[in-house]
């Protein structure tokens, strides 16, 4: 060992030799294995004699499998040979084995209608014709299983026949033709035959089946149900039946509900593109209603014609993307799309503060024309910014002011720091007619004598009684005078006298006496 | 004829060394089987010591070593007489551990338990406790170092029939040896001393 207490060469190389020693430690064999080394030459062929004998019992085998199999075969074909013999049927008659399927209802007999197909249908017009009832009507559903347009006669002939009428009548609705809505529609009169004949009509579709269901919406007891089941039709005459429902107040919210179905969509739009004019308007309001952004383009072409402008802008309003609001700004220049901005929402808000982002000073314009409309908070922002466009700046400021509320409120103050733009801030402040415009009209007069004038009258604008005593506080010299007695007197009195009142019950003796004189003068 | 109890390798060598089988015919089956259990009765011990450390489970290295056994018995006639038959033999040995590790390949090793360290008050470990943590340590070694130091050293193989036998240099050889057993004195250290 060396003094560092690290192994020496000497350490390692005897360690090294030890470790020799113990991993080359005699190794004895498991129990039993050496017994079974030794016996492998008896349960093991050498190779050369291996492959022969490997080809052999191959051989063996191959012929062993050959043999078997044929005696098989042979086996199998004489015992088919003798079943064929022994249970070849006897084969019955159409008609006998049709009556013996409609009185034993297997799988195995309605398999054999199946394949029998329209070599059964004479059969079973003759037996749905027979005296025998109960052979009749199952015969009647079996037409009903195949449903074969040839059948319609002999099923509705059937309906003459009381004990037979409710499974012709299903059977016509399997039939799916539209000439069996007439005979089946009477039957929605009869209590015990109105489910079937109801079902058989929404299967047979049409615009005499959808006719037929709507005319008996007013003597259901489930209304609902009805225009449920008239939505369940799904085809254009159901979709035109729910449009024109939306104009009776009693079915509206059901019809608007089936409608709403994506699968409806096609049949509304092209309702709102048809000839009746009356139609269109239907589908143009449930649009309205209903608000699927994928009838944008649909509506865009509408605002071209001007019957059906109108609606259609406040459709796209009421669908409120900047797609609709790219649309409606388009055509806002024709009468009825100005107003629909009224109705506009944050979608068509933002599609417009975009196009103010891209277009030219007339576009902008007209845009900021519209934010004034439409417009709300958000919109504030990039109106400020636009105000710096001088030509701009009147439009901005009274769009500010109509848009209104504490930020719009801010933005005009901050603008009436210029000094083009004190008069139009101070109007678009009272455009507001807002209590939140009160402080900065106050703080407007204040600043400038030129000012407070046009500061009275613009509080004069706003019905409260915050107006009313900033009016007091700002009326302070003769010039003044005129206008803040003009402006009291233009104010509605319920705002004014309980002001004047209070000030006058006040300890202010001085403020008391000129409450009286105005009180004499607004409320002599 | 040959005297059964005086049958040698060379004489059995002699055999399979002919490409033709009417002369291994020539050998009596009793002469084969007489040098068969002889070299069972050799290398059997050995091969299945090197086996053990080669494949997961016990039961394993004693079907490596039968196949062994077995594959040599059938290829008798196949044996080339250049070659040693214990170098034949471990070739054998080895496809059949290495067939054997690929099959378990998805399971995981099941290594020997944990051995306690030594009990003994004074510190002391005897022989065979020493052995079996040794060879612990060898089953966690990487492969070529275990094969290496398994064939150099229990097997008792030269450096040529090691490299022969896994099919890497000499130089290989020598160098797995070194970092095996180096590890194995560093891990063991003072208790390789007693």
């Amino acid at each position: 060992m060396r003094r560092d207490g690290h192994p020496s060469e000497a350490d390692l190389l005897r360690r090294s030799q030890r470790l020799d020693d113990l991993l080359a430690a005699p190794h004895e064999l498991p129990a039993g294995l050496e017994e079974r080394l030794l016996r492998v030459p008896d349960t093991t062929r050498p190779p050369a004699r291996a492959w022969i004998a490997a080809v052999a019992a191959s051989l063996l085998l191959l012929a062993g499998v050959l043999a078997l199999r044929s005696r098989e075969t042979e086996s199998e074909r004489s015992s088919a040979r003798e079943q064929t013999v022994a249970h070849t049927p006897v084969v019955p008659s159409r008609r006998a084995r049709i009556l013996d399927v409609l009185r034993r209802p297997t799988d195995a007999n309605r398999a054999f209608l199946r394949t029998e197909g329209d070599r059964a249908l004479v059969t079973l017009h003759r037996v749905a014709r027979g005296r025998d009832t109960e052979d009749a009507t199952a015969a009647i559903e079996h037409l009903g299983v195949l449903a074969r347009p040839a059948s319609l006669p002999v099923l509705v002939g059937a309906l003459r026949r009381a004990d037979r009428r409710e499974p012709a009548i299903r059977a016509l609705g399997a039939l799916g033709d539209g000439s069996a809505a007439g005979p089946v529609a009477p039957y929605l009169a009869d209590p015990d035959l109105f489910e079937a004949a109801r079902d058989a009509l929404v299967r047979v579709g049409g615009v005499d089946a959808v006719a037929a269901l709507v005319a008996v919406l007013d003597e259901v007891e489930e209304p609902a149900a009805l225009v449920a089941a008239i939505a369940s039709i799904g085809d254009e005459a159901a979709a035109h039946a729910l449009v024109r429902l939306l104009e009776r107040p009693a079915f509206e919210d059901a019809a608007l509900a089936a409608l709403a179905e994506a699968k409806y969509r096609p049949a509304l739009l092209d309702a709102a593109r048809g000839r009746d004019a009356a139609l269109a308007l239907d589908a143009i309001s449930a649009l309205e209603r209903l608000a699927p952004p994928e009838a944008v383009p649909a509506l865009r072409a509408l605002l071209a014609d001007a019957t059906r402008r109108g609606p259609a802008a406040r459709a796209l309003a009421a669908i409120d993307t900047p797609e609709a609001g790219a649309a409606l700004l388009d055509a806002h220049g024709a009468r009825g799309v100005r107003e629909a901005f009224g109705r506009a929402g944050p979608g068509i808000e933002a599609g417009l503060l975009a196009r103010l982002e891209d277009g030219d000073r007339r576009e902008r314009r007209r845009v900021v024309g519209l934010l004034a409309l439409c417009g709300s908070e958000r919109s504030v922002p990039a109106l400020l910014a636009l105000a710096s466009d001088r030509a701009l700046a009147p439009e901005v400021l009274e769009t500010l002011g109509r848009i209104g509320g504490a930020r719009a409120v801010a933005a005009l103050e901050e603008l009436a720091a210029h000094s083009a733009l004190k008069r139009p801030a101070i109007e678009a402040l009272a455009v507001t007619r807002s209590v939140d415009a009160v402080p900065a009209l106050v703080r407007l007069g204040t600043s400038d004598r030129q000012l407070r004038g046009p500061a009275i009258a613009a509080l004069g604008r706003i019905p409260h009684a915050a107006a009313v005593r900033a009016i007091l506080t700002l009326d302070g010299s003769r010039r003044t005078r005129r206008t803040t007695s003009h402006v009291l007197l233009a104010m509605d009195r319920s705002t004014v006298v309980p002001v004047l009142v209070a000030l006058l019950e006040g300890d202010d003796a001085a403020e008391a006496a000129e409450a009286r004189r105005w009180l004499d003068a607004v409320h002599p | 004829m040959t005297n059964p109890a005086e049958f040698t390798y060379e004489m059995a060598l002699r055999v399979r060394s002919s490409s033709r089988l009417e002369d291994a015919a020539d050998v009596s089956d009793r002469e084969r089987r007489v040098a068969f259990a002889r070299l069972v009765r050799e290398y059997a011990a050995t091969l299945h010591g090197v086996a053990l450390r080669l494949v997961e489970r016990p039961t394993d290295a004693e079907d490596a070593v039968q196949e062994t056994f077995l594959r040599a018995w059938r290829a008798l006639d196949q044996f080339r007489r250049e070659a040693e038959p214990r170098t034949w033999l471990f070739r054998i040995l080895l496809n059949a551990c290495h067939d054997r590790r690929r099959r378990r390949l998805l399971r995981r090793r099941e290594r020997p338990a944990e051995r306690a360290e030594p009990t003994d008050p004074a510190g002391r470990t005897s022989r065979r406790e020493l052995v079996d943590r040794v060879f612990d340590a060898v089953d966690v070694l990487p492969r070529r170092q275990r094969e290496c130091l398994l064939l150099r050293v229990r097997a008792g193989l030269g450096y040529e029939e090691i490299a022969l036998l896994l099919d890497i240099g000499v130089g290989s050889v020598k160098t797995h040896l070194v970092q095996g057993r180096r590890s194995l004195v560093r891990r063991f250290g003072k208790e390789l001393d007693a």
